[in-house]
């Protein structure tokens, strides 16, 4: 039996244009209803009942996030399509929520569908509901990271993260509480999420969070975190991180 | 007036060469002073009343009484204001100088130069070599020697004749104290040089008295005799009494230190009897006992002795003790050679009284110096307190004056600052305008736009629709390139503006299909071309009417622009049959998003922007349409165009 999923958006090529991609390339997934907004995309989920929505971000009456709210249970799982917008991309990111950009290339389309279906097959997994997207949508900066850890999908309170440290293409989180979680996804995808954040990057393996900088060791280049740990600061950084705290201590 | 020449002529006896030299400047100082005790008729006050008396004293040689007279004057002049005019300052100065009071007399020159008082050239003359020589007497003889050079110099640079032969004379007598002999007959040669070629009748004879002097004290005796001799007959075709006693009794005494005996004692007997006519007791005192001394080396006692006598009554007459001490001396010599011991005692005994009680009175003299001196420095540090007060009040108005400027500077500064922070405005006003075009630029290449747009193509593409895809990218690329050009512009044509409107209407309406319709329409009037308006200023309501009217109105939508041309505007009216502002509103109000219609925002700027630019009045005003029945129909927006020309 085909996964059952709805098309949401107020482009009608846009909506004939997943439909298509779907008929095409994605034989696990029928398209069980469409709908050109918000306020009709309710009724036709309500009455399809589908596994997978693909969403437009962008929508008259209501977007794409407000029909969330509508469904506080999580009824099914969501790919966001969005021509664009960078504070929603953003909370979507950090929410380890799937999306698409318009134009859609078929191959991120099809990449994107199997990546569902895989989750869907481990049924360990516990697939996040959509209360984290909203939270970090409404605040200025995402306020909660979710990781993929090995027991499931964490919610990292992202200012209780001390640093984070590299293991190939896995990274281990240091919590304030002590915890120690493993991701699976590399280093440098942090460093660009969390950019906007407090994170420095002392050292090729090394995020650290600068809100917890103990002192620094000028001499030996390293620097000593609040739960005592020690990280090492490339020679090259040594002028930045000062800039950085001396901006921190402002 | 020339008495204190014959001091010199005792100088040998003395020894007291110094005191002789200073007070033989004394005569020279006053060379140049008015004619003095002439001046009886005028009444300048009771100083300078006391003033002439010292100078009538003085005149008859009687120092004492000068002096006491001057001294008056002195405590007179202390005690009020001193405001006479050249001459008289002239004359008392002199007097001052006289009395051995150099320093106060300098001090009342020092005032003319002070106050610049209007002098002529031989007021200037007579002030500036009496002050030389009071400086000369004040003992400063480095100060008098710079103020002669510098006389001798102003008096080259002004050709005053006079000052310069003066200044010459002055000159000389201070080689003559410092014992720089050469320089001492060189510059009396110039002196005398010059008197001859001006003809200065005066000076020459004076100038020949200082050379006669120099001769005799070189002990070259037959051409000192010769100065004296022509001094006396210059003095005599002058008619100057005082001259041809002074050069006579001068000449006399040479002749009697070239032994030259009855001719020393005819000129004596002359000069006596000169001397008496004009009452110079001084002169005559002196000339009494020169005669006995002749006398006594002509080896005739009796009449030495008589006139010895002579000579001591009319010095005692005026405490002369210089003289008397001088004769009771040669008195003494010639009865010690003639034996008669008790009279040599007796003349003995009075000369040592006289030549004591000559160094008390001398002594005395130098204490009233100093004290002269003392008080005119205290005079001076008085005058430089006051003239520091004035100062301080002339600081006052300067600094008013100052103040004044200051205030003035401030305030162009403040204008210019005015003026300039003005046209910073405008260039601010300029960039704002371009800023803002640039993200309404955004707000039309808004990236919803754009990339909904490219989605419409790509999935023409992938229905393999070709006419289609080309209509599609003709006109996104259309727009796209008006859109880039347009940017580098505030203003643009009507017609390119409308052109765009139209453009942006043509792809929503593809990426909406047939629910939306739209239309264009323009006055035959309106002459598109001419009209200039800035940039981007329709297609904001354009995307309002439809992203917020048209979108979420169920159904069909339309949405039109009309343009009439009035008086002095061109009317545009965008008007759409949407759900009106309110509905939409509240639709925005109930969901998440941020980037709400920001156009209209920076519409209303932008107008404010240009109507500073151009003092235009460009006015939009929005207005909800209802139906006959009451429900919102739509929104209008009326944009009142002023006329801009191409800058």
């Amino acid at each position: 039996m085909r996964i059952k999923t709805v098309v949401i958006d107020d482009e009608p090529d846009a909506v004939n244009f997943i439909c298509s991609i779907i008929h095409d390339h994605c034989p696990e997934l029928e398209v069980a209803g469409i709908a050109h907004s918000a306020a009709e995309s309710e009724l036709v989920i309500r009455r399809s009942k589908p596994a997978l929505v693909f969403l437009d971000v962008e929508m008259p009456m209501g977007n794409g996030f407000d029909l969330l709210t509508r469904f506080p249970k999580k009824e099914f799982d969501v790919i966001f399509v969005t021509a664009f917008d960078h504070y929603a991309i953003r909370a979507i990111k950090f929410s380890a929520v799937d999306y698409i950009l318009k134009p859609i290339r078929i191959r991120e389309f099809t990449e994107s569908v199997n990546k569902y279906l895989l989750t869907r097959l481990n049924e360990s997994q516990n697939i996040p509901s959509y209360d984290l997207l909203l939270e970090n949508l409404r605040a200025p900066l995402p306020l909660k990271l979710a990781v993929s850890a090995f027991g499931g999908v964490e919610y990292l309170t992202i200012a209780d993260i001390i640093r984070i440290e590299s293991d190939g293409s896995y990274s281990h989180f240091f919590m304030r509480n002590g915890r120690k979680i493993m991701v699976s996804r590399n280093l440098k995808e942090y460093h660009e999420l969390l950019n906007d954040h407090s994170f420095f990057r002392a050292h090729h393996s090394h995020l650290i969070n600068l809100m917890f900088v103990k002192r620094f060791m000028r001499l030996e280049g390293i620097i000593e975190l609040e739960d005592g740990s020690r990280v090492p600061v490339s020679r090259s950084k040594k002028t930045l991180f000062l800039h950085h705290m001396s901006q921190i201590s402002k | 007036m020339n008495y204190f020449y014959f001091i010199i002529e005792n100088m040998a006896r003395t020894g007291i060469h110094t005191v002789v030299f200073l007070l033989l400047i004394v005569h020279i100082l006053f060379l140049y002073s008015p004619t003095r005790g002439e001046h009886g008729q005028r009444s300048s006050g009771s100083a300078m009343d006391m003033v002439r008396k010292a100078d009538s004293f003085l005149v008859v040689q009687d120092i004492r009484m000068a002096q006491r007279w001057a001294m008056k004057a002195k405590a007179q002049i202390f005690a009020s204001e001193f405001n006479e005019d050249v001459p008289t300052t002239l004359l008392a100065a002199g007097v001052f100088g006289d009395v051995f009071q150099p320093g106060f007399g300098f001090s009342l020159l020092d005032r003319l130069i002070r106050e610049k008082v209007r002098m002529s050239p031989g007021e200037e003359t007579k002030v500036r070599n009496l002050m030389a020589g009071l400086t000369f007497q004040m003992g400063d003889y480095d100060d008098a020697l710079t103020m002669y050079q510098a006389n001798l110099a102003l008096a080259r640079e002004r050709g005053l004749d006079s000052l310069k032969i003066l200044s010459w004379m002055g000159l000389s007598h201070i080689a003559g104290v410092k014992q720089e002999r050469n320089q001492q007959i060189g510059y009396l040669e110039d002196a005398l040089a010059w008197t001859m070629h001006t003809g200065y009748k005066g000076l020459e004879a004076e100038t020949r008295m200082m050379t006669g002097d120099y001769y005799m004290l070189a002990g070259l005796l037959p051409a000192s005799r010769e100065s004296f001799l022509q001094a006396q007959r210059l003095f005599v075709s002058r008619r100057d009494s005082a001259g041809m006693l002074s050069s006579r009794l001068r000449g006399a005494w040479v002749a009697y230190l070239m032994k030259d005996y009855p001719v020393a004692l005819a000129e004596f007997r002359n000069g006596l009897t000169l001397a008496l006519n004009l009452s110079r007791h001084f002169s005559i005192a002196n000339t009494y006992g020169n005669i006995g001394t002749v006398f006594r080396d002509m080896d005739q006692s009796d009449s030495a002795a008589i006139y010895y006598q002579k000579g001591i009554k009319e010095a005692s007459r005026i405490n002369d003790y210089y003289n008397i001490s001088w004769i009771c001396f040669d008195r003494y010599e010639m009865f010690r050679k003639s034996g008669d011991l008790q009279k040599a005692l007796d003349s003995y005994i009075l000369h040592k009284q006289y030549s004591d009680s000559l160094e008390a009175q001398q002594s005395r003299r130098y204490l009233e110096q100093t004290r002269a001196v003392y008080e005119e420095e205290s005079r001076q540090q008085q005058l430089e307190l006051l003239s520091l007060k004035l100062k301080q009040q002339r600081m006052l108005v300067y600094a008013l004056a100052g103040g004044g400027i200051l205030v003035i500077v401030i305030l162009v500064l403040v204008i210019l600052q005015i003026r300039l922070n003005n046209r910073r405005k405008m260039a601010e006003i300029k960039r704002s305008m371009t800023e803002l075009t640039q993200r309404n630029l955004r707000q039309q290449m808004n990236p919803h736009f754009i990339f909904n747009i490219l989605n419409s193509i790509q999935y023409a593409i992938y229905q393999k629709d070709t006419v289609t895809v080309n209509e599609y990218l003709g006109k996104f690329s259309l727009l796209m390139r008006k859109t880039l050009e347009n940017s580098r512009h505030t203003t643009i044509t009507l017609k390119e503006e409308l052109d765009m409107a139209a453009l942006y209407l043509e792809l929503e309406a593809i990426r909406f299909k047939d629910k939306l319709t739209w239309e264009i329409k323009v006055d035959d009037e309106i002459d598109l071309l001419d009209c200039r308006v800035p940039a981007m200023l329709i297609q904001p309501f354009l995307e309002n009417a439809i992203s917020h009217g048209l979108k979420n109105k169920p159904g069909h939508g339309h949405v039109a622009i009309f343009l009439t041309q009035q008086e002095d505007h061109i009317r545009c009216v965008v008007e759409d049959d949407g759900i009106g502002r309110k509905a939409a509103a509240g639709i925005a109000a109930e969901t998440n998003a941020r980037h709400q219609s920001l156009g209209t925002a920076i519409i209303q700027s932008r107008v404010e922007l240009i109507n500073d630019l151009y003092a235009k009045d460009l006015k939009i005003a929005i207005e909800d349409l209802y139906d006959p029945s009451g429900k919102p129909c739509g929104t209008r927006v009326v944009i009142h165009l002023p006329v801009i020309l191409k800058q």
